[in-house]
């Protein structure tokens, strides 16, 4: 791919170089920015269906090339579900379970959704690109668009989430050292995600956080409760 | 799922080419289009060579958009499509040029070729004379289905010809919830556009 | 090391991969005096391989196969996909017909895309997309690629592809990172990165007309396919027409292919299809025809609508879209080529009312106005409810206050 040099792999370049430093800013939960304005916690009768995690895990390899790791994608799915279900602040209220199979029916809500959450990924949480008429405030909602969800599950609350995992292989890892000796620095795997609580009722998104950085393992079961832990952190209990 | 969209977005903004500012009051596009704004919305601005539109949006370019053309000459496109190498000896792919004499229909011909020009589908409802920026114009109405994501979208758009040059306006958005309930917004607006 | 193992495995498949194919050209290049009845085929051969089995979930393979099953699932609830079960039935027959044991493993969808594009995935995902499905003449030349693509699958293409794409730089990786392609620019761009050896596209070609074969089609037909396609898309200029396709960046233009695909299918004679297929397309023709002119490329689609309209002079919706291409074209002698065509088209039976529209739209810009109003009210007796009634009543009250 001839073209992909010149003007375009350096303006690609500088991208990365920047991405890698906003990557570097791990972003801590401000309960502001995370919660929509109004809102503090769910009521105790409250019922909450957890959208199946929308994963994808990829190995690096030593040029750079991502590619997709099944085996690690379905311990991850595995992992992160069962850390969902166990995590304390999900606890209160009961839980709806919702399948893989059950999306084909919902498709429309969850691609809307999908919409959603990057607006608010890239125009709040990112702190770059705001929207001046949000006054800082998470404060985005899918209206009636929730009725089917809400219809099909009977909950209060859906949560979505979304990650993005790549991970360094060992040549990956040995070039990273090598380049380092040069004054290069190259991206060695990062973690990128959120998670969204929205209330079927309103169809208001409530709790939103994002997850950017360049630690976290979702494969084996421990680090996956981590990275749950943290993309779960300032998650509003139901009291 | 994040798209490409999103990408093309977080690359903009990460080069530093792109910021959000707010619009209220009286506003003016290209020096020539005139609209009073009283709720306000986030209008786009990238440096250097953009569109030739101007994009403004109330929740996020990945929403809702409503974006305005103004003072279009003939041989004009509406849209700098995304750039695909052309080699030597070889013609660029056809992009919406505005020709003058164009009819009505060709008019909103036009703004289904904008919108379908990355591969999403794009479905022509109702058109009906109407009269927009005080000019004798069309009015027509469309659907999108998106194909970075899958999104259908619902929209609305008005064009008119005032002096041999184009004026023209749409506003897209989501059809579950997100069109009904920013439609309004976006026609308060439009209704008061003037050409200048 | 495991990375070791797992190499010396993938080695050891692409090497078999070869021994597969190669004894597959042999057979064919292989001069035979006698007629029709067929010799002997070699004992190793990718048509009586058993059915796939799904791979190791830690190979690369396992790990390319799971993302396609996540593909096709999103496909599944996509709005491209067309929803016919008629249609459906009727490519899946031709590619049993085609695939025989591997039938079970294969699942066609049809995605609504006005490009000339067909692929299949490693898991067995067939996707064919409905600028292909206007673009065949019969059912011989869509067995032509669906054979080509059910080749790549049986000797495993894709797999072997992957490892290729190791060497490759960042802009893959960060695209990787994001989830698919959505838009067609890139995907031209991105499919190069993706295309098939030269190797693999011989394999392909020779596998695929002898599965063509075996069901009984013509393939003769095999050559037909690439030609027009060529044709269509020289019509831009340049040499590199990969970079403008999919399909053609997937599937690097051979220089050979015509004389190869002729020679591999020598003197053997079969179905073509040809009623079988306009049957099975016909409910969809007109919804793909104005799709092809809305993509606004002009000077490719009329390439396309003069190949058509050759080989069905009477065919009212082919008139149609071509008349329509012309009026909005709009360069030189168009205007009065596309009044021969609409005039024609209207006088036709089967004519779609838009035929009446777009004549009267052509009238009117020509200021020819009681011939735009007669096209006019034939328009809206024909289609009432159309969603430009309104729109088409004002320029009748134009002409006739």
């Amino acid at each position: 791919m001839q073209h992909a040099r010149g003007s375009g792999f350096w303006a690609l370049a500088r991208c990365m170089l920047l991405f890698c430093l906003v990557l570097a800013l791990e972003v801590h939960a401000q309960a502001s920015r995370n919660l929509a304005p109004g809102f503090v916690a769910r009521p105790e009768a409250s019922r909450l269906v957890i959208v199946p995690a929308d994963i994808e895990l990829f190995s690096m390899s030593g040029g750079g090339v991502l590619e997709p790791r099944a085996d690690w994608t379905a311990a991850a799915e595995r992992h992160f579900q069962a850390a969902l279900e166990a995590h304390q602040a999900l606890r209160g209220g009961s839980m709806v379970r919702l399948d893989e199979k059950d999306l084909d029916e919902l498709s429309e809500v969850n691609a809307l959704h999908g919409a959603v959450a990057q607006s608010v990924f890239l125009h709040h949480m990112m702190g770059i690109m705001r929207l001046p008429t949000k006054n800082d405030s998470l404060d985005w909602s899918m209206g009636e668009g929730v009725q089917l969800l809400r219809e099909k599950t009977g909950a209060d609350y859906a949560l979505f989430t979304w990650v993005r995992d790549s991970y360094a292989s060992a040549e990956r890892k040995a070039a990273m050292v090598a380049m380092a000796i040069f004054g290069v620095g190259l991206v060695g795997g990062s973690q990128i995600g959120y998670a969204s609580l929205v209330d079927l009722k309103t169809g208001r998104v409530v709790w939103f956080n994002d997850l950017r950085r360049a630690s976290g393992d979702l494969r084996e079961a421990g680090n996956a409760a981590e990275t749950v832990e943290a993309l779960l952190r300032s998650f509003p209990p139901a009291r | 799922m994040m798209s490409r969209r999103l990408m093309l977005c977080l690359t903009l903004l990460l080069t530093g080419c792109a910021s959000v500012v707010k619009v209220e009051g009286e506003q003016v596009v290209n020096q020539r289009l005139v609209v009073k704004v009283a709720d306000a919305w986030n209008k786009l601005v990238t440096a250097g060579e953009g569109q030739p539109f101007e994009a403004w949006t109330q929740d996020g370019l990945m929403l809702d958009h409503l974006r305005f053309w103004a003072a279009i000459k003939p041989g004009q496109t509406l849209l700098v499509a995304p750039s695909v190498p052309v080699g030597a000896g070889r013609r660029a792919p056809q992009v919406p040029t505005f020709r003058a004499g164009m009819s009505a229909d060709e008019l909103v011909a036009l703004f289904e070729l904008v919108y379908a020009a990355d591969g999403s589908l794009v479905t022509l409802g109702k058109l009906e004379p109407v009269r927009f920026a005080g000019e004798a114009a069309v009015r027509f109405e469309f659907a999108v289905a998106r194909k970075s994501d899958g999104v259908q979208l619902q929209g609305v758009g008005w064009v008119a010809v005032h002096q041999g040059m184009l004026f023209a306006s749409t506003f897209v958005a989501p059809r579950l919830a997100f069109f009904g309930r920013l439609l309004p917004k976006a026609e308060a607006v439009v209704a008061t556009a003037r050409i200048r | 090391m495991i990375s070791a193992a797992r190499d010396r495995r993938s080695a050891l498949r692409s090497i078999c991969g070869h021994c597969v194919g190669m004894g597959a050209l042999l057979a064919l290049e292989r001069p035979s005096a006698q007629p029709a009845a067929a010799p002997a085929e070699p004992v190793l051969d990718a048509i009586t391989l058993p059915r796939l089995a799904r791979p190791a979930i830690d190979s690369d393979e396992g790990g390319l196969w799971a993302l396609m099953d996540r593909e096709e699932a999103r496909l599944r609830r996509s709005p491209f996909v067309v929803r016919d079960a008629a249609l459906s039935d009727y490519l899946r027959s031709i590619v049993c017909r085609l695939a025989g044991d591997h039938c079970p493993d294969v699942r066609v969808h049809v995605v609504r895309t006005p490009v000339f594009n067909a692929s299949m995935a490693p898991n067995g995902m067939m996707q064919v997309w409905t600028g292909l499905l206007l673009r065949m003449d019969n059912e011989a030349q869509l067995a032509t690629v669906l054979g080509h693509e059910l080749g790549h699958y049986l000797e495993r293409h894709s797999v072997e592809r992957l490892r290729d794409l190791k060497s490759r730089a960042a802009f893959a990786q960060f695209l990787g990172l994001f989830g698919a392609v959505g838009s067609l620019g890139q995907l031209g761009m991105l499919a190069g990165a993706f295309a098939f050896s030269r190797d693999h596209e011989t394999r392909a070609d020779s596998l695929g007309i002898r599965l063509m074969q075996r069901a009984g089609y013509d393939g003769q037909q095999a050559a037909q396919v690439w030609d027009n396609l060529l044709l269509e898309l020289q019509v831009t200029g340049g040499e590199d027409v990969g970079k403008r396709s999919p399909m053609m960046a997937t599937h690097p233009p051979l220089a050979s292919r015509r004389s190869a695909l002729l020679r591999l299918a020598g003197d053997r004679s079969g179905d073509s299809g040809e009623q079988a297929y306009r049957d099975a397309m016909a409910a969809h023709r007109l919804t793909w025809l104005q799709d092809e002119v809305r993509r606004g490329q002009f000077d490719e689609s009329l390439i396309l609508l003069d190949r058509l309209a050759r080989r069905a002079p009477a065919d009212a919706g082919v008139l149609f879209a071509r008349g329509e291409t012309l009026r909005l074209r709009a360069t030189g002698p168009d205007a009065s080529r596309a009044l021969d065509d609409l005039s024609a088209a209207a006088a036709l039976p089967g004519v779609p009312p838009q035929a009446h529209r777009s004549l009267g739209l052509l009238h009117r810009q020509r200021g020819d106005l009681p011939a735009a109003a007669r096209a006019f009210e034939s328009y809206l007796s024909a289609s009432p409810e159309a969603a430009d009634a309104a729109l088409i009543r004002h320029y009748l009250k134009e002409i006739s206050p």
